[in-house]
C-alpha cells in the first residue's frame, strides 16, 4: 500500500513537472499571458488615476500582454512607490509617477525616484487658483491687495501639505511675504466640498476640478505660462498676465511612468515604445487637449534628468515649509 | 416626463438588467467575505463598466454596491465578524441572537431593514438631492471634529457599566489611530522610527483589519472553549420558521424613520462615513428600547435584540443613498466608494455636478430607476441565500473555526489586496488585535469602543487642528457655528445620560446583591 | 490588566513627547503634532490608574469577606480554578487546559503563518495551517504522540496541494494565452477562468479524496489501522481533505476572482 502511494506521488510530482515545463511559449518580452501592472499610487476615482487609466487603456492596443492599473494609495504617494521598489525590477510593474513621487522622496516618505528610473514622461496638469463666486475679489492683485492689509487673515487650501498643491501654496506663500493663511485639506475632495461651503476662502485646483465647478468657482488664475486649452478656462489669465512673471513655484502636476532601478534596458524600451504609442495616439493627444493636460513628452533617460530639475524647482520650496526629510 | 421614461429606458432592457443581476450577486459574494470592501468591489468591476453604455455599467457599478452592504451583514450576524466598517454595529444584537438560534431571523430583519434603508434614502434622494446637498456643506473643519466628538460619546453607551474601561478602550483606539503620518503638518509619528520608517506602518493603522481582528480573530479564539460541544451556536430556527411578523417592523417605525434619517444625512456629508453613521442610529435604537419599554424590563440591547439589528442595517444602506447626494448634485464623493462611481462618470465624459440635472436628466432617472431595482434584486438574492446561509453554522467547530480564522486573515490581506507589503502587515495588524482583543473579552473589557476610537480619531484630530487653524487660534470658532454648538450640547448630554444610567445600572446590581 | 494597561500608557506618553513637531509656515494656530498623543495617554493613564485601585481595593475588601474571586469571568482561567479541589474540578481542570494549550497552539500556528506567508508563499502555508488547526481541534487536544501521522500526513496534504496548484494554474494560463491569441474575451475573463479552475480542481480531486476515505474508512474493519485508532484517521482525513480543497478554493476566490496578489513564496 505505501508503494502505491509512493507511485501516486512521484507521478503527481512528474505531472506537476511537466505541467510547470509546459506554461504557455514566451515568444517576445512580455509574453501574451501575463499581466503588465501599472501602480496608481492613489485611490480609484481621482484626476491621476483617470488620466492613467485612458493612458492604459490604449497601451493596451499595442501589446499582446494585458495591462491593468492597480491602485494602492495611502501615505500620499508612499505606499504605493514603495510597493513598486518591493517588487522585482522585471519590468512588470510599472509605477504611475510623477511630480508626487518628487516631493515624497523629499519628504524622506519614500525612497522614492532615487530608485526609480524613467520610462516616459506625459504631461502637465497646470493648477488653477480660485475663489468661491460670492468673494469680492475679481482679479488675483484684488486679492492680494486684500491678503496684505490683514496679513494671514484670509486662508489659502490645498489638498494636502505632502502633494503637488501642497508645494504649490506655501511657494506663493513664500513668493508673497506669507501674506495667506495655507491650510491644507484632507485631498481633492475635502477641498472642494469645504470651499463650496465657504470655509475656505482660496483654493488651488485642477482644471477639470474647476470647469466642473464653474458655476462657484472664480477662477483668478493658471499657474502656467499658456493658457488653458479647455474652452471654458480660455480666458483665464497666466501668471505671467496676471502679473507675476517671476512666480516660480511648480505649475501643477507632473504625469510619467516609471520602474525600479535595475530593470532589464531592453524590457524598459520595449515599454517604453508602448507608452509611446499610446501617448501619440490620436485618442489619447484628443483627451489631453480636452482635459487642458500639457504634453511634456520625454523618455528613458530625458525622463531621469527632467526628474533632477524637478527636485532643483521643489527642494527650496520643501526647505522653507520644513518638510523636507531630516 | 419625457426624460423619466427615456430614463426607464435606458435600464429596463435585459441586457441591463442582467448586468445588475450579476453585479448583486457579486456584490453579496464579495461584501460576505470579511477583507472586501465595497470601494474594491467597484474599482474592481471599473474597467467593465467603462466598456459598457453609460447608462448599463452606472447600474452594474451601483448593484455591487448595494450587494456589498447587504452582504456583509451575513458574516456578522452568523458568525460575528464585520467584514466591512458597514456591518460594525450589526455584530452587537446580531451574534447574540445568532446564539439564541434566531440567526436566520436576524438576517431577514436585515435584509427587510436594508430594504426600507435602500428605497428609502433613494426617496430622498431623487426628492431633496439639492436640497440636503447644500445644507452638507455647511460642515466645514469645526462641525466635523463636533460631528466625531459626539461620534466618540457614543463610547460612553455602549460600554454600558463599564464606563472607565470603555473610555479607556475609546482613548487605545484613539491612539492607534494616531500613529503614521500627521496629515496636517505631514510629521511621522511613528515609535521607533530607525526601525518602522520604511514599513507600511509609516501609512498608519489601517480600520477593516483591526475590525477583523478585533472582532473576528478574538471571537474564534474564544471559540476553541466550544470544541467540546461541538457546535459554534445551537440549531438554527428554519428559515421558514424566523420570518418575523409584519407587526415586529411596523413596531419599530419610528426607530427605522431615525436610522433613515441618521443614515441619509451622514451619508450625504463629505468624508463622514457608513461606520459613523451606524453606531450613531444603533445609539438610537439603544435610547428607543430603554425608555419606550423603560418599566416592562425590555431585553436589553446588545442582548440579541431585532431593533439592535435593524437600525444600524436601515442607516449603512441609507448611506447609500445618502452618499449619492452630494455625488451627483454636487460633483463630490460622499464615500470613497462614489468616489470610483463619479471617476466612472468622467470616464464616460459625463461631468457630475448641478449641470447633471439639466444636461443629463435621462441619465439621473436611469441611475436612480437602477439603484431601485439594484436594491430590490438584493433583497431576493438576500431572500434566496438567508435559506442557505446558516447552513454553515451545522459545520462542526473543528472545521469552522480553521475556516474562520484563514478567512480573517486571508481578508485583512485582502484589504490592500494588490499591495503585498501592505497586505502582509496588515494581516500581522489584525492577527495582534485578535489577540489583544481575545484578552480583553476574558478580562470584560468592551472592544468596541478601540474601533469607534480607530475610525474617529483622524476627523476629530484633522478636523480640529484645521479648525483652529482657519480660526487662527480662535477657540470659540466651535461655539460660533450653530451646527457645531448644537453638536457639543448633544455630546454633553450623551455624557450625562450614561453617567447617570451607568450609576443606576451600578445602584441596581448593588440591590440586586443585596438580595440574594 | 490594569498594569498592562498603565505600562502601555505611560510608555505611549513618553512616545508622544518623542514626536518632533514641525513648523507650519505661517501662523503657529495649529494645536500641533503632539497635542492630542500626549492628551489621550493622560487619559489612558488616568483610566488604567482608576481600575488599578479598584482592583487593589476590591481584592483588599474580598480577602476580608472571603468571597470567590471568579465572579466577573466565566470559569475559564479565572482564580476559580486555584480554588481548594472539589469533587469534579479536577477534571474540569484538565479539560481547561487542554483548551489553553489549543489556544496556544493555535496562536503560535497563526504567528508563524503570518510571519512566513511571505517567505513561504500562499499555497504552502496556508495548506500546513489549515491541516494543523483542524488536526488538533479534531483530536480535541494537543498531544505528542501523534506526531508521527501529523508530519506524514501533513506532508502528503501539502504534496497534493502543490501538485494540483501548479496543474490548475498552467490550465489557467494557456486558457488566458488562447484567449489572447484568438481574441475571445469569455476566456480571460476572470469569473470564467475561476468556474474552469473549480471544475478542473473538482475533477483532479475526487479520486484524491475517494482513495483518503477508502484507506481510512472510520470505525470497525479499517483496512489500515493507523497507530492512534479511529480517532486520528478521522482526524487526518478530515484536516487533508480541508486542507487541500480550502486552499486551492481560496486562491480562486481571492486570486482569480477578486484579483488579490497572494505572494507566491518560494515558486516565485
Amino acid at each position: 500500500m505505501m508503494r502505491r502511494v509512493f507511485v501516486l506521488a512521484v507521478g503527481l510530482v512528474l505531472m506537476a513537472a511537466f505541467s510547470h515545463a509546459a506554461g504557455p511559449p514566451e515568444v517576445e518580452w512580455p509574453g501574451p499571458d501575463r499581466t503588465i501592472s501599472v501602480v496608481v499610487p492613489f485611490s480609484a476615482g481621482g484626476g491621476t488615476d483617470l488620466i492613467f487609466r485612458e493612458l492604459v487603456d490604449e497601451m493596451n492596443k499595442y501589446t499582446d500582454a494585458e495591462i491593468i492599473v492597480d491602485n494602492i494609495g495611502g501615505a500620499g504617494s508612499a505606499t504605493g512607490t514603495n510597493e513598486v521598489l518591493g517588487l522585482p525590477a522585471d519590468g512588470y510593474t510599472v509605477l504611475a509617477s510623477g511630480a508626487h513621487t518628487v516631493t515624497a522622496t523629499l519628504q524622506g516618505l519614500t525612497e522614492g525616484y532615487r530608485e526609480l528610473e524613467g520610462i516616459i514622461g506625459l504631461n502637465w496638469d497646470p493648477f488653477i487658483v480660485a475663489v468661491h463666486r460670492d468673494a469680492p475679489w475679481e482679479t488675483f492683485e484684488e486679492l492680494l491687495a486684500a491678503a496684505a492689509e490683514d496679513p494671514e487673515a484670509l486662508s489659502f487650501g490645498n489638498a494636502g501639505m505632502g502633494g503637488a498643491t501642497g508645494v504649490l501654496t506655501v511657494g506663493m506663500n513664500l513668493h508673497f511675504d506669507e501674506v495667506f493663511n495655507v491650510t491644507p485639506f484632507d485631498g481633492g475632495a475635502d477641498l472642494i466640498a469645504n470651499f463650496l461651503g465657504q470655509h475656505v476662502d482660496i483654493g488651488v485646483f485642477s482644471q477639470t476640478e474647476v470647469a466642473e465647478h464653474m458655476g462657484e468657482m472664480r477662477p483668478l488664475m493658471i499657474v502656467h505660462p499658456e493658457r488653458s486649452t479647455i474652452p471654458e478656462l480660455s480666458d483665464v489669465p497666466t501668471y505671467e498676465e496676471a502679473g507675476y512673471a517671476d512666480l516660480n513655484v511648480p505649475f501643477g502636476s507632473y504625469r510619467s511612468l516609471s520602474v525600479r532601478a535595475g530593470t532589464p534596458q531592453d524590457r524598459k524600451e520595449i515599454l517604453s515604445d508602448i507608452a509611446t504609442q499610446a501617448f501619440e495616439s490620436d485618442r489619447f493627444q484628443e483627451y489631453m487637449r480636452r482635459q487642458g493636460l500639457l504634453p511634456e513628452y520625454s523618455r528613458l533617460d530625458g525622463l531621469d534628468a527632467y526628474f533632477a530639475e524637478l527636485e532643483n524647482l521643489f527642494y527650496p520650496i520643501l526647505e522653507a515649509a520644513d518638510l523636507l526629510a531630516d | 416626463m419625457m426624460e423619466l421614461l427615456a430614463g426607464i429606458a435606458l435600464i429596463a432592457d435585459p441586457v441591463t438588467i442582467m448586468w445588475i443581476v450579476f453585479g448583486v450577486c457579486f456584490g453579496i459574494v464579495l461584501g460576505a467575505i470579511p477583507g472586501l470592501t465595497a470601494t474594491m468591489g467597484i474599482a474592481l468591476m471599473l474597467p467593465l463598466a467603462i466598456r459598457l453604455a453609460t447608462a448599463t455599467g452606472m447600474a452594474m457599478l451601483l448593484a455591487v454596491y448595494s450587494g456589498a452592504i447587504i452582504g456583509a451583514s451575513i458574516p456578522a450576524i452568523l458568525l460575528g465578524i464585520p467584514g466591512n466598517p458597514n456591518a460594525i454595529a450589526t455584530v452587537y444584537d446580531g451574534y447574540p441572537l445568532t446564539q439564541k438560534g434566531r440567526g436566520a431571523e436576524a438576517l431577514i430583519a436585515a435584509t427587510v431593514a436594508s430594504l426600507v434603508g435602500g428605497i428609502g434614502s433613494l426617496i430622498l434622494l431623487a426628492f431633496f438631492a439639492p436640497l440636503i446637498a447644500r445644507f452638507t456643506l455647511r460642515f466645514g473643519p469645526a462641525e466635523r471634529a463636533a460631528l466625531a466628538l459626539v461620534g466618540l460619546t457614543i463610547i460612553a453607551s455602549i460600554s454600558g457599566r463599564r464606563l472607565v474601561k470603555g473610555v479607556l478602550m475609546g482613548a487605545f483606539g484613539l491612539s492607534l489611530a494616531f500613529l503614521g503620518p500627521d496629515r496636517i503638518t505631514q510629521t511621522m509619528r511613528l515609535p521607533l522610527p530607525a526601525i518602522t520608517a520604511g514599513t507600511p506602518l509609516a501609512a498608519g493603522i489601517q480600520l477593516v483589519p483591526a475590525l477583523i481582528g478585533l472582532f473576528g480573530i478574538s471571537q474564534a479564539l474564544y471559540d476553541i472553549d466550544r470544541l467540546r460541544s461541538g457546535r459554534l451556536s445551537p440549531p438554527q430556527v428554519s428559515f421558514r420558521g424566523s420570518f418575523p411578523k409584519p407587526r415586529v417592523f411596523l413596531r419599530m417605525w419610528r426607530l427605522m424613520i431615525e436610522s433613515l434619517g441618521i443614515g441619509t444625512f451622514i451619508g450625504a456629508i463629505p468624508g463622514a462615513g457608513a461606520s459613523i453613521a451606524v453606531f450613531l442610529s444603533y445609539q438610537r435604537a439603544q435610547r428607543r428600547t430603554a425608555s419606550s419599554d423603560g418599566d416592562t424590563r425590555a431585553p436589553e440591547l446588545g442582548s440579541g435584540v431585532l431593533e439592535g439589528v435593524v437600525a444600524p442595517e436601515v442607516a449603512n444602506n441609507a448611506c447609500k443613498g445618502g452618499a449619492l447626494i452630494p455625488a451627483l448634485s454636487l460633483g463630490i464623493p460622499g464615500d470613497a466608494a462614489t468616489a470610483v462611481l463619479l471617476g466612472a462618470l468622467l470616464i464616460k465624459g459625463v461631468v457630475p455636478g448641478p449641470t447633471l440635472f439639466i444636461d443629463e436628466l435621462p441619465l439621473v432617472y436611469a441611475i436612480l430607476f437602477a439603484l431601485l431595482l439594484a436594491n430590490i434584486f438584493m433583497v431576493v438574492f438576500q431572500l434566496l441565500g438567508i435559506r442557505v446561509f446558516p447552513k454553515v453554522l451545522a459545520t462542526p467547530v473543528a472545521i469552522l473555526l480553521p475556516l474562520i480564522l484563514v478567512f480573517s486573515l486571508l481578508g485583512s490581506y485582502a484589504v490592500e489586496g494588490r499591495a503585498i507589503m501592505a497586505a502582509s502587515f496588515n494581516m500581522g495588524v489584525a492577527l495582534l488585535l485578535g489577540i489583544l482583543g481575545f484578552f480583553l473579552k476574558k478580562n470584560d473589557y468592551p472592544i468596541a469602543p478601540i474601533v469607534l476610537g480607530l475610525i474617529l480619531g483622524d476627523m476629530l484630530e484633522q478636523n480640529f487642528r484645521r479648525a483652529m487653524r482657519l480660526a487662527r487660534g480662535d477657540y470659540t470658532v466651535f461655539l460660533r457655528s450653530p451646527i457645531a454648538l448644537a453638536f457639543l450640547l448633544l455630546a454633553v448630554a450623551s455624557i450625562a445620560y450614561a453617567v447617570w444610567s451607568s450609576r443606576q445600572a451600578a445602584a441596581d446590581e448593588k440591590e440586586g446583591s443585596g438580595e440574594d | 490588566m490594569p498594569v498592562a494597561w498603565l505600562v502601555f500608557s505611560v510608555a505611549y506618553l513618553l512616545f508622544s513627547f518623542s514626536i518632533e513637531e514641525r513648523r507650519m509656515p505661517g501662523g503657529v494656530w495649529d494645536p500641533g503634532s503632539t497635542a492630542l498623543p500626549s492628551g489621550v495617554a493622560v487619559v489612558m493613564i488616568g483610566c488604567s490608574l482608576y481600575l488599578l485601585l479598584k482592583d487593589v481595593r476590591e481584592s483588599v475588601r474580598s480577602r476580608g469577606h472571603d468571597e470567590s474571586l471568579g465572579k466577573n469571568g466565566d470559569g475559564f482561567i479565572t482564580e476559580k480554578s486555584h480554588d481548594p479541589e472539589a469533587g469534579g474540578v479536577r477534571a474540569e481542570r484538565r479539560m481547561l487546559s487542554a483548551t489553553v494549550r489549543l489556544i496556544a497552539v493555535t496562536v503560535l500556528v497563526l504567528l508563524a503563518y503570518v510571519l512566513s506567508f511571505r517567505a513561504i508563499g500562499f499555497v504552502i502555508s496556508t495548506t500546513v495551517m489549515l491541516f494543523t488547526l483542524t488536526y488538533f481541534y479534531e483530536l480535541g487536544d494537543v498531544r505528542v504522540n501523534v506526531a508521527r501521522n501529523f508530519v506524514r500526513y501533513g506532508i502528503i496534504a501539502t504534496v497534493i496541494t502543490v501538485v494540483l496548484f501548479h496543474i490548475g494554474v498552467t490550465a489557467l494560463q494557456w486558457t488566458r494565452y488562447f484567449g489572447r491569441l484568438w481574441e475571445i474575451e469569455l476566456l480571460r475573463s476572470r469569473a470564467f477562468t475561476a468556474l474552469l479552475g473549480l471544475l478542473l480542481w473538482s475533477v483532479l480531486l475526487w479520486p484524491v479524496f475517494v482513495v483518503m476515505k477508502r484507506r481510512f474508512s472510520f470505525g470497525k474493519g479499517s483496512r489500515i489501522p493507523l497507530p492512534g485508532g479511529a480517532q486520528q484517521a478521522a482526524a487526518v482525513t478530515r484536516a487533508s481533505i480541508l486542507a487541500v480543497s480550502t486552499t486551492l478554493l481560496l486562491y480562486l476566490v481571492f486570486q482569480q476572482l477578486f484579483r488579490v496578489a497572494l505572494p507566491t513564496g518560494l515558486f516565485g
